[in-house]
Protein backbone atom coordinates (compact mmCIF):
# COMPACT_ATOMS: atom_id res chain seq x y z
CA UNK A 1 0.00 0.00 0.00
CA UNK A 2 1.04 3.63 -1.07
CA UNK A 3 1.60 6.50 1.68
CA UNK A 4 -1.41 8.16 -0.73
CA UNK A 5 -3.27 4.99 -1.00
CA UNK A 6 -2.94 4.80 2.96
CA UNK A 7 -3.75 8.34 3.41
CA UNK A 8 -7.11 8.18 1.94
CA UNK A 9 -8.05 5.37 3.84
CA UNK A 10 -7.80 6.86 7.25
CA UNK A 11 -9.22 9.79 5.85
CA UNK A 12 -12.50 7.35 4.69
CA UNK A 13 -11.77 5.44 8.42
CA UNK A 14 -12.67 9.16 9.75
CA UNK A 15 -16.06 9.58 8.25
CA UNK A 16 -16.96 6.07 9.86
CA UNK A 17 -15.95 3.64 6.69
CA UNK A 18 -15.58 0.33 8.11
CA UNK A 19 -14.71 -1.22 4.68
CA UNK A 20 -12.02 0.89 4.51
CA UNK A 21 -10.61 0.75 8.45
CA UNK A 22 -10.94 -3.57 7.39
CA UNK A 23 -8.66 -2.93 4.41
CA UNK A 24 -6.03 -0.76 6.95
CA UNK A 25 -6.53 -3.70 9.94
CA UNK A 26 -5.33 -6.55 6.68
CA UNK A 27 -2.02 -4.43 5.53
CA UNK A 28 -1.30 -4.25 9.35
CA UNK A 29 -2.10 -6.97 11.30
CA UNK A 30 0.55 -9.21 10.88
CA UNK A 31 3.00 -6.19 11.53
CA UNK A 32 0.88 -5.39 15.08
CA UNK A 33 0.42 -8.90 15.47
CA UNK A 34 4.10 -9.88 15.76
CA UNK A 35 5.59 -7.33 17.71
CA UNK A 36 2.65 -7.95 20.37
CA UNK A 37 4.03 -11.57 20.12
CA UNK A 38 7.38 -10.56 21.05
CA UNK A 39 6.24 -8.72 24.13
CA UNK A 40 3.80 -10.71 25.63
CA UNK A 41 4.96 -14.29 24.04
CA UNK A 42 1.79 -15.58 23.89
CA UNK A 43 -0.18 -16.21 20.48
CA UNK A 44 -3.17 -16.23 21.77
CA UNK A 45 -2.83 -12.98 23.79
CA UNK A 46 -0.77 -11.49 20.92
CA UNK A 47 -3.88 -12.10 19.22
CA UNK A 48 -6.18 -10.38 21.69
CA UNK A 49 -4.37 -7.48 21.71
CA UNK A 50 -4.16 -7.01 18.24
CA UNK A 51 -7.44 -7.13 17.98
CA UNK A 52 -8.16 -4.67 21.16
CA UNK A 53 -5.28 -2.14 19.68
CA UNK A 54 -7.00 -2.11 15.93
CA UNK A 55 -10.36 -1.32 18.31
CA UNK A 56 -8.65 1.44 19.97
CA UNK A 57 -7.22 3.08 16.52
CA UNK A 58 -10.67 2.90 14.97
CA UNK A 59 -12.01 4.72 18.11
CA UNK A 60 -9.49 7.36 17.87
CA UNK A 61 -8.99 7.95 14.71
CA UNK A 62 -10.76 11.15 14.09
CA UNK A 63 -7.97 12.63 16.39
CA UNK A 64 -5.43 11.33 14.46
CA UNK A 65 -3.26 14.25 13.29
CA UNK A 66 -2.63 12.94 9.24
CA UNK A 67 0.85 14.70 9.15
CA UNK A 68 1.85 12.29 11.38
CA UNK A 69 3.05 9.02 10.47
CA UNK A 70 0.06 6.62 11.02
CA UNK A 71 2.36 3.72 11.71
CA UNK A 72 3.98 4.92 14.41
CA UNK A 73 1.01 6.08 15.83
CA UNK A 74 -0.32 2.13 15.75
CA UNK A 75 2.94 1.07 17.06
CA UNK A 76 2.92 2.84 20.17
CA UNK A 77 -1.20 2.25 20.47
CA UNK A 78 -0.17 -1.55 20.15
CA UNK A 79 2.78 -1.45 22.52
CA UNK A 80 1.06 -0.11 25.34
CA UNK A 81 -1.97 -2.37 24.77
CA UNK A 82 0.53 -5.44 25.17
CA UNK A 83 2.48 -3.53 28.18
CA UNK A 84 -0.76 -3.03 29.44
CA UNK A 85 -2.31 -7.15 29.01
CA UNK A 86 1.36 -8.02 30.21
CA UNK A 87 1.31 -6.05 33.75
CA UNK A 88 -2.32 -7.14 34.29
CA UNK A 89 -1.16 -11.16 33.64
CA UNK A 90 1.35 -10.56 36.24
CA UNK A 91 -0.44 -9.26 39.14
CA UNK A 92 -2.56 -12.51 39.05
CA UNK A 93 -0.69 -15.00 37.26
CA UNK A 94 3.05 -15.59 38.24
CA UNK A 95 4.73 -16.18 35.06
CA UNK A 96 5.04 -19.78 33.99
CA UNK A 97 7.95 -20.39 31.09
CA UNK A 98 6.46 -24.04 30.32
CA UNK A 99 2.74 -22.60 30.26
CA UNK A 100 3.07 -19.83 28.04
CA UNK A 101 6.05 -21.54 25.51
CA UNK A 102 4.27 -24.00 24.97
CA UNK A 103 1.61 -22.93 22.86
CA UNK A 104 4.01 -20.70 20.77
CA UNK A 105 5.02 -23.70 18.39
CA UNK A 106 4.95 -24.01 14.61
CA UNK A 107 3.59 -27.41 13.46
CA UNK A 108 6.13 -27.79 11.32
CA UNK A 109 9.14 -26.40 12.65
CA UNK A 110 11.88 -28.19 12.99
CA UNK A 111 13.16 -29.03 16.54
CA UNK A 112 16.44 -27.29 16.02
CA UNK A 113 14.63 -24.33 14.95
CA UNK A 114 12.05 -24.68 17.66
CA UNK A 115 14.52 -24.84 20.40
CA UNK A 116 16.57 -21.87 18.62
CA UNK A 117 12.92 -19.97 19.03
CA UNK A 118 12.35 -21.31 22.57
CA UNK A 119 15.70 -20.39 23.86
CA UNK A 120 15.11 -16.57 22.31
CA UNK A 121 12.11 -16.23 23.50
CA UNK A 122 12.76 -17.23 27.44
CA UNK A 123 15.67 -14.66 26.89
CA UNK A 124 13.25 -12.01 25.71
CA UNK A 125 10.89 -12.70 28.43
CA UNK A 126 13.86 -12.41 31.00
CA UNK A 127 14.19 -8.93 29.28
CA UNK A 128 13.13 -5.63 31.19
CA UNK A 129 10.21 -4.47 29.43
CA UNK A 130 12.08 -1.68 27.85
CA UNK A 131 15.01 -3.62 26.16
CA UNK A 132 12.25 -5.87 25.05
CA UNK A 133 10.51 -3.45 23.39
CA UNK A 134 13.32 -1.81 21.63
CA UNK A 135 14.74 -4.85 20.54
CA UNK A 136 11.27 -6.52 19.32
CA UNK A 137 11.12 -2.84 16.94
CA UNK A 138 14.56 -2.68 15.90
CA UNK A 139 15.20 -6.49 15.02
CA UNK A 140 11.59 -8.45 14.95
CA UNK A 141 9.89 -4.89 13.08
CA UNK A 142 13.35 -3.96 11.59
CA UNK A 143 12.41 0.08 12.30
CA UNK A 144 15.31 2.45 12.34
CA UNK A 145 16.59 4.27 15.32
CA UNK A 146 14.01 7.44 14.10
CA UNK A 147 11.31 5.34 13.81
CA UNK A 148 11.76 3.72 17.01
CA UNK A 149 11.80 7.28 18.80
CA UNK A 150 8.96 8.52 17.23
CA UNK A 151 7.21 5.25 18.28
CA UNK A 152 8.76 5.25 22.02
CA UNK A 153 8.60 9.41 21.91
CA UNK A 154 11.79 9.65 23.17
CA UNK A 155 15.04 10.89 20.89
CA UNK A 156 17.17 8.98 18.93
CA UNK A 157 19.96 9.06 21.45
CA UNK A 158 18.38 7.22 24.13
CA UNK A 159 17.27 4.89 21.73
CA UNK A 160 20.56 4.22 21.05
CA UNK A 161 21.42 3.72 24.52
CA UNK A 162 18.23 1.51 25.25
CA UNK A 163 19.16 -0.71 22.25
CA UNK A 164 22.95 -1.24 23.02
CA UNK A 165 22.14 -1.92 26.94
CA UNK A 166 19.27 -4.48 26.05
CA UNK A 167 22.07 -6.43 22.95
CA UNK A 168 23.97 -6.83 26.14
CA UNK A 169 21.79 -8.19 28.59
CA UNK A 170 20.07 -10.49 25.62
CA UNK A 171 23.79 -11.51 24.78
CA UNK A 172 24.56 -12.46 28.54
CA UNK A 173 21.03 -14.42 28.73
CA UNK A 174 21.42 -16.05 25.55
CA UNK A 175 23.69 -19.75 26.01
CA UNK A 176 27.11 -19.05 24.15
CA UNK A 177 26.68 -22.22 22.55
CA UNK A 178 23.06 -20.89 20.84
CA UNK A 179 25.56 -17.73 19.42
CA UNK A 180 28.07 -19.90 18.11
CA UNK A 181 25.18 -21.42 15.48
CA UNK A 182 25.20 -18.66 13.45
CA UNK B 1 35.93 -3.89 30.87
CA UNK B 2 35.54 -2.13 27.42
CA UNK B 3 35.01 1.56 27.21
CA UNK B 4 31.96 3.10 26.14
CA UNK B 5 33.46 4.47 22.94
CA UNK B 6 34.08 0.87 21.79
CA UNK B 7 30.91 -0.12 22.69
CA UNK B 8 29.10 2.06 20.78
CA UNK B 9 31.57 1.79 17.71
CA UNK B 10 30.66 -2.34 18.03
CA UNK B 11 26.96 -1.21 18.30
CA UNK B 12 26.99 1.17 15.10
CA UNK B 13 28.95 -1.38 12.90
CA UNK B 14 26.18 -4.38 13.49
CA UNK B 15 23.66 -1.64 12.98
CA UNK B 16 25.69 -0.41 9.42
CA UNK B 17 25.93 2.79 10.76
CA UNK B 18 29.74 3.46 11.13
CA UNK B 19 31.75 6.29 8.90
CA UNK B 20 34.44 5.42 7.09
CA UNK B 21 36.84 7.32 9.85
CA UNK B 22 35.07 4.79 12.69
CA UNK B 23 35.59 1.92 10.44
CA UNK B 24 39.04 2.24 10.32
CA UNK B 25 39.25 3.07 14.11
CA UNK B 26 37.21 -0.27 14.92
CA UNK B 27 39.11 -2.16 12.82
CA UNK B 28 42.31 -1.37 14.77
CA UNK B 29 41.16 -2.29 18.19
CA UNK B 30 39.09 -5.33 16.64
CA UNK B 31 42.75 -6.24 16.24
CA UNK B 32 43.90 -5.10 19.09
CA UNK B 33 41.33 -5.99 22.27
CA UNK B 34 40.60 -9.84 22.18
CA UNK B 35 37.84 -8.45 23.92
CA UNK B 36 36.59 -6.10 21.82
CA UNK B 37 36.93 -8.66 19.29
CA UNK B 38 34.63 -11.42 20.98
CA UNK B 39 32.05 -8.72 21.84
CA UNK B 40 31.72 -7.79 18.24
CA UNK B 41 31.81 -11.50 17.01
CA UNK B 42 28.59 -12.77 19.64
CA UNK B 43 26.56 -9.45 18.96
CA UNK B 44 26.80 -9.84 15.45
CA UNK B 45 25.94 -13.82 15.36
CA UNK B 46 23.58 -12.85 18.02
CA UNK B 47 21.47 -10.14 15.52
CA UNK B 48 21.55 -12.51 13.00
CA UNK B 49 19.86 -15.76 14.63
CA UNK B 50 17.54 -12.76 16.39
CA UNK B 51 16.96 -11.37 12.54
CA UNK B 52 16.71 -14.54 11.01
CA UNK B 53 13.37 -16.14 13.22
CA UNK B 54 10.63 -16.12 10.35
CA UNK B 55 7.60 -13.96 11.31
CA UNK B 56 4.80 -15.18 13.45
CA UNK B 57 1.51 -15.98 11.52
CA UNK B 58 -1.56 -14.97 14.28
CA UNK B 59 -3.78 -17.86 14.83
CA UNK B 60 -6.74 -16.26 13.62
CA UNK B 61 -8.24 -13.45 10.69
CA UNK B 62 -8.15 -10.40 12.97
CA UNK B 63 -9.43 -8.25 10.44
CA UNK B 64 -12.71 -9.96 10.58
CA UNK B 65 -12.77 -10.20 14.32
CA UNK B 66 -12.30 -5.94 14.03
CA UNK B 67 -14.95 -5.91 11.48
CA UNK B 68 -17.50 -7.77 13.08
CA UNK B 69 -16.84 -6.28 16.38
CA UNK B 70 -17.37 -2.95 14.75
CA UNK B 71 -20.18 -3.93 12.72
CA UNK B 72 -22.11 -6.13 15.99
CA UNK B 73 -25.53 -4.31 16.31
CA UNK B 74 -27.71 -4.94 19.13
CA UNK B 75 -26.63 -8.18 21.71
CA UNK B 76 -23.34 -8.18 20.49
CA UNK B 77 -22.60 -4.74 21.44
CA UNK B 78 -21.71 -1.49 19.86
CA UNK B 79 -19.27 -0.03 21.48
CA UNK B 80 -17.33 3.76 21.00
CA UNK B 81 -14.43 5.09 21.71
CA UNK B 82 -15.55 8.15 23.25
CA UNK B 83 -16.31 8.43 26.76
CA UNK B 84 -19.23 9.57 29.00
CA UNK B 85 -19.29 13.41 30.46
CA UNK B 86 -18.85 11.64 33.75
CA UNK B 87 -19.53 15.44 36.16
CA UNK B 88 -21.44 14.37 38.99
CA UNK B 89 -24.23 16.17 39.76
CA UNK B 90 -27.21 16.19 43.00
CA UNK B 91 -29.21 14.95 40.13
CA UNK B 92 -27.19 12.27 38.69
CA UNK B 93 -27.08 10.49 42.62
CA UNK B 94 -30.81 10.83 42.34
CA UNK B 95 -31.63 8.36 40.10
CA UNK B 96 -31.56 5.05 41.65
CA UNK B 97 -34.17 6.66 43.88
CA UNK B 98 -36.83 6.49 40.63
CA UNK B 99 -35.73 3.51 39.07
CA UNK B 100 -38.96 1.72 40.39
CA UNK B 101 -41.04 4.80 39.22
CA UNK B 102 -39.54 4.27 36.09
CA UNK B 103 -39.89 0.67 35.51
CA UNK B 104 -43.71 1.31 35.63
CA UNK B 105 -43.50 5.02 34.01
CA UNK B 106 -41.07 4.23 31.22
CA UNK B 107 -42.08 6.90 28.69
CA UNK B 108 -42.63 9.81 31.16
CA UNK B 109 -39.32 9.85 33.08
CA UNK B 110 -37.47 11.74 30.93
CA UNK B 111 -37.16 13.45 27.47
CA UNK B 112 -34.40 13.75 25.21
CA UNK B 113 -34.36 17.24 23.95
CA UNK B 114 -31.95 17.89 21.45
CA UNK B 115 -30.79 21.98 21.59
CA UNK B 116 -30.48 23.43 18.23
CA UNK B 117 -26.89 25.12 17.61
CA UNK B 118 -28.21 27.02 14.39
CA UNK B 119 -31.62 29.52 14.10
CA UNK B 120 -32.48 27.46 11.36
CA UNK B 121 -33.46 24.48 13.37
CA UNK B 122 -35.46 27.14 16.15
CA UNK B 123 -38.89 25.70 14.77
CA UNK B 124 -38.34 21.96 15.20
CA UNK B 125 -37.51 22.37 18.74
CA UNK B 126 -39.70 20.03 20.89
CA UNK B 127 -41.61 19.73 17.98
CA UNK B 128 -39.21 16.54 17.34
CA UNK B 129 -38.84 15.49 20.53
CA UNK B 130 -42.70 15.75 21.09
CA UNK B 131 -45.39 17.08 19.79
CA UNK B 132 -46.62 20.54 21.33
CA UNK B 133 -50.58 20.08 20.31
CA UNK B 134 -52.71 16.66 20.26
CA UNK B 135 -53.94 17.73 17.18
CA UNK B 136 -50.40 18.36 15.58
CA UNK B 137 -49.49 15.54 13.58
CA UNK B 138 -46.65 13.65 15.65
CA UNK B 139 -43.37 13.71 13.19
CA UNK B 140 -41.69 12.40 16.05
CA UNK B 141 -44.06 11.18 18.70
CA UNK B 142 -41.33 10.84 21.47
CA UNK B 143 -37.36 10.30 21.92
CA UNK B 144 -37.04 9.43 24.90
CA UNK B 145 -34.10 8.71 27.49
CA UNK B 146 -34.81 6.64 30.22
CA UNK B 147 -33.98 4.22 33.05
CA UNK B 148 -34.51 0.61 32.38
CA UNK B 149 -32.92 -1.77 35.02
CA UNK B 150 -29.64 0.22 34.78
CA UNK B 151 -29.39 1.16 31.65
CA UNK B 152 -30.29 4.69 29.92
CA UNK B 153 -32.39 3.64 26.96
CA UNK B 154 -33.60 6.00 23.88
CA UNK B 155 -36.84 5.54 22.36
CA UNK B 156 -37.40 6.12 18.86
CA UNK B 157 -41.07 6.31 18.13
CA UNK B 158 -41.69 7.73 14.40
CA UNK B 159 -45.65 7.40 13.45
CA UNK B 160 -44.82 8.54 9.46
CA UNK B 161 -43.98 6.74 6.92
CA UNK B 162 -40.68 8.81 6.44
CA UNK B 163 -36.68 8.17 5.91
CA UNK B 164 -34.70 8.92 9.29
CA UNK B 165 -31.30 9.44 10.62
CA UNK B 166 -30.41 9.86 14.13
CA UNK B 167 -26.57 10.32 14.83
CA UNK B 168 -25.03 10.32 18.49
CA UNK B 169 -21.99 11.43 19.12
CA UNK B 170 -20.45 11.29 22.64
CA UNK B 171 -18.71 14.93 23.64
CA UNK B 172 -15.95 13.10 25.67
CA UNK B 173 -13.08 12.34 23.17
CA UNK B 174 -10.85 11.72 25.95
CA UNK B 175 -12.42 9.97 28.90
CA UNK B 176 -11.67 6.18 29.14
CA UNK B 177 -14.39 4.30 30.27
CA UNK B 178 -16.81 3.95 26.60
CA UNK B 179 -20.48 4.45 25.64
CA UNK B 180 -22.09 0.84 24.95
CA UNK B 181 -24.67 0.71 22.66
CA UNK B 182 -27.22 -2.48 22.84
CA UNK B 183 -30.33 -4.21 21.97
CA UNK B 184 -30.45 -2.18 18.51
CA UNK B 185 -32.80 -3.93 16.60
CA UNK B 186 -31.36 -3.96 13.09
CA UNK B 187 -34.65 -5.26 11.46
CA UNK B 188 -35.88 -1.29 11.79
CA UNK B 189 -32.50 0.63 12.11
CA UNK B 190 -29.28 0.28 10.16
CA UNK B 191 -25.99 0.88 12.05
CA UNK B 192 -23.05 2.99 11.09
CA UNK B 193 -20.09 2.67 13.18
CA UNK B 194 -18.86 5.90 13.62
CA UNK B 195 -14.86 7.02 15.46
CA UNK B 196 -16.84 8.84 17.78
CA UNK B 197 -20.63 7.90 17.87
CA UNK B 198 -23.33 5.56 15.98
CA UNK B 199 -25.50 6.45 13.16
CA UNK B 200 -28.87 4.86 13.00
CA UNK B 201 -30.99 5.18 10.15
CA UNK B 202 -34.01 3.66 8.60
CA UNK B 203 -37.60 4.01 7.55
CA UNK B 204 -40.24 4.77 9.53
CA UNK B 205 -43.11 3.91 10.80
CA UNK B 206 -40.42 2.54 13.52
CA UNK B 207 -41.22 2.29 17.34
CA UNK B 208 -38.26 0.88 19.07
CA UNK B 209 -35.84 0.92 22.16
CA UNK B 210 -32.25 0.82 22.53
CA UNK B 211 -29.72 1.23 25.63
CA UNK B 212 -26.63 3.17 26.19
CA UNK B 213 -24.48 2.22 28.91
CA UNK B 214 -21.13 2.45 30.49
CA UNK B 215 -19.71 -0.54 32.40
CA UNK B 216 -18.21 1.11 35.48
CA UNK B 217 -20.90 3.81 36.50
CA UNK B 218 -24.38 2.38 34.69
CA UNK B 219 -25.81 5.84 36.73
CA UNK B 220 -24.21 8.73 34.46
CA UNK B 221 -25.75 10.15 32.62
CA UNK B 222 -24.28 10.45 28.74
CA UNK B 223 -23.54 14.20 27.28
CA UNK B 224 -24.55 13.49 23.36
CA UNK B 225 -24.25 15.18 20.66
CA UNK B 226 -26.49 14.67 18.00
CA UNK B 227 -28.01 15.19 15.00
CA UNK B 228 -31.96 13.64 13.79
CA UNK B 229 -33.38 13.45 10.31
CA UNK B 230 -36.63 13.26 9.47
CA UNK B 231 -37.88 13.13 5.97
CA UNK B 232 -35.87 16.90 5.05
CA UNK B 233 -35.35 18.08 7.98
CA UNK B 234 -32.39 18.16 10.18
CA UNK B 235 -31.95 19.16 13.72
CA UNK B 236 -28.63 19.56 15.09
CA UNK B 237 -27.93 19.29 18.74
CA UNK B 238 -26.97 18.81 22.15
CA UNK B 239 -28.63 15.84 23.80
CA UNK B 240 -29.48 16.68 26.79
CA UNK B 241 -32.05 14.37 29.86
CA UNK B 242 -34.61 17.84 30.75
CA UNK B 243 -37.27 14.98 32.42
CA UNK B 244 -36.79 14.15 36.33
Amino acid sequence: MTEDEEHILIEQCKKGDINAYTLLVKEYQNTIFNCAWRIVLNREDAADITQSAFLKLFERIETFDSNRKFFSWMYRIAINEALDHKRRRRTFDEFDEEKHSSDNRAPDASLEDEELKATIAACLRRLPDDARVVITLKHFSGLSYNEIGEILEIPERTVKSRLYSARQKMKNLLPVSIIQRA
Amino acid sequence: MLDSQTTELINKAIDGQLESDEEATLATLLSRDNEARTLFEQLSAMITLIEAQPPETAPRDISEAVRARLMSPGSEIVTIGAALNRKSTKKQRAIPAFFALAASMMIAVGIVTISPITDDDADLVGTLARPTAADQAPVLNELIYLVNNGRWAIEIDIKRSVPFELTLRSEDQMGSHNPIFSNIDTEDLQITQLASGIKLSGQGPVNTTFFITDDHSPSIRPSLTGSLSLGNRTLSGRITVTGN
